[in-house]
């Protein structure tokens, strides 16, 4: 049995962080510079009383609105997130009852960050074909900046908030059938992005600004990404997850309309993109006014890749997701 | 693995290919345009090329690109 993603929208907090704005607080790194080597313009910010779920029940309406979906047809709630309001109760619990979802849907939150999208699509796939679920809302929502430390400049450059939702059915006649998946773990990599304080293992530890040779390093309270550690791994498994990806759907590099991956920034994304010698005009990028929104990167991509015709029926797009864990995941989305 | 092939992959990683000239006694991070980006380039360039590792704190004790390629050479199987 096929499953298929019908429809996709997203939702960007008001509060904008402007190039200018960071600038202005870091100026060795000129507003040009900036928009140049990240292809940001400008990245949203939540409020400070606005949480993931408020950014996903946004997105979730606005999926409902544009596609005429009447969310009492919702059969399961798939919600990734490593913001989430709390430690418990699960955050997809909260958007059944915010979002007027039948209390017979399942709901569940997992905790992914940039290949979050592409395992939502895996796990809702799994759910159609084991016939568990027919109609299943994948909602990704992300608030880094509450857990990025002000003078982080790296960080705060680079990574903006959001949230997308998408439907994934059994049958349809719109969107796309979702294809054979390859997937990756490399536990190794945890400490090169991660937010050490705050779990269990160090709950309420008091955590003390680091400075180094370059200025402020870290805070452990807070979001800590090795950037040269991130792009090794990602310029080593990028390629990789690509071409498994193409062997297991049994396609080559050239029957790719679009690759749509993971948007992490420009100069990222350009480095891997010659790296697997991809045409520039088969390859989507999307961060001008967003910046890097975690899980939600490719799902926006894909509504505005579709809005811009760059997807259109007949399209065969891959996509690949890859980041802090580390984790990886690639699918083909068949238009 | 000689130092010649080194410097034209380390070149490669630089923004203004054409017009800079690299030697060995280079101070790398005098060259025009290198940042931290730069950097990440050439500790891929190295992991891709040599499967050697090279961390930031390995290469915050280097100062010319003599010493990076010593570094490589040494760790290389």
């Amino acid at each position: 049995m096929p499953a298929f993603l019908k429809a996709t929208s997203f939702h960007l907090p008001e509060n904008i962080l402007s190039n200018d704005q960071l600038n202005s607080e870091f100026p060795e790194w000129s507003a040009e510079k900036i928009s140049q080597k990240t292809g940001i313009y400008e990245r949203r910010i939540a409020a400070k009383d606005e949480y993931s779920s408020d950014l996903a029940i946004k997105a979730a309406i606005k999926l409902f609105e544009e596609n005429a979906i009447d969310p009492k047809l919702i059969d399961f709630v798939l919600l990734c997130t490593q913001s989430p309001d709390y430690f418990l109760p699960t955050t997809a619990c909260i958007l059944q009852q915010k979002l007027g979802i039948p209390t017979s849907a399942g709901a569940l939150d997992y905790n992914l960050g940039c290949s979050g999208f592409v395992y939502g699509l895996a796990l809702a796939k799994g759910l159609v074909v084991a016939g568990i679920a027919k109609n299943i809302l994948l909602i990704t929502a992300e608030t880094y900046s509450k857990f990025i430390n002000h003078q982080d400049k790296s960080n705060r450059t680079i990574f903006g908030d959001a949230a997308s939702a998408s439907l994934i059915v059994a049958d349809s006649e719109e969107g796309a059938e979702v294809g054979d998946f390859s997937l990756g773990t490399d536990g190794a990599g945890a400490e090169n992005l991660i937010v050490k304080n705050g779990g269990m293992r160090y709950r309420n530890v008091e955590a003390k600004d680091i400075y180094g040779d370059n200025g402020f390093e870290r805070n452990d309270s807070d979001l800590y990404m090795n950037g040269s550690e991130i792009f090794m791994f990602t310029s080593r498994a990028v390629p990789t997850l690509v071409n498994e990806t193409l062997l297991k759907n049994q396609l080559n590099l050239d029957d790719i309309d679009l690759f749509v991956f993971h948007q992490a920034n420009q100069f990222m994304l350009d480095h891997i993109r010659k790296k697997l010698q991809i045409p520039a005009d088969k390859f989507f990028i999307y961060l001008r006014d967003c910046g890097n929104t975690v899980s939600s990167t490719i799902p926006i991509a894909l509504y505005n890749a579709m809005a811009e015709k760059r997807i259109n029926k007949g399209s065969t797009v891959l996509l690949a997701g890859f980041g802090v864990g580390y984790s990886w995941g690639g699918v083909i989305l068949k238009y | 693995m000689n130092i010649d092939e080194f410097i034209t992959k380390f070149t490669l990683q630089l923004e203004d290919v054409e017009e800079t000239e690299v030697k060995p006694a280079t101070v790398f991070r005098e060259l025009p345009n290198w940042d931290s980006l730069t950097a990440m380039c050439v500790q891929t360039m190295i992991l891709d090329d040599y499967e050697v590792k090279l961390s930031d704190q390995e290469l915050r004790s280097m100062v010319t690109v003599q010493e990076m390629f010593d570094f490589v050479e040494s760790k290389k199987i």
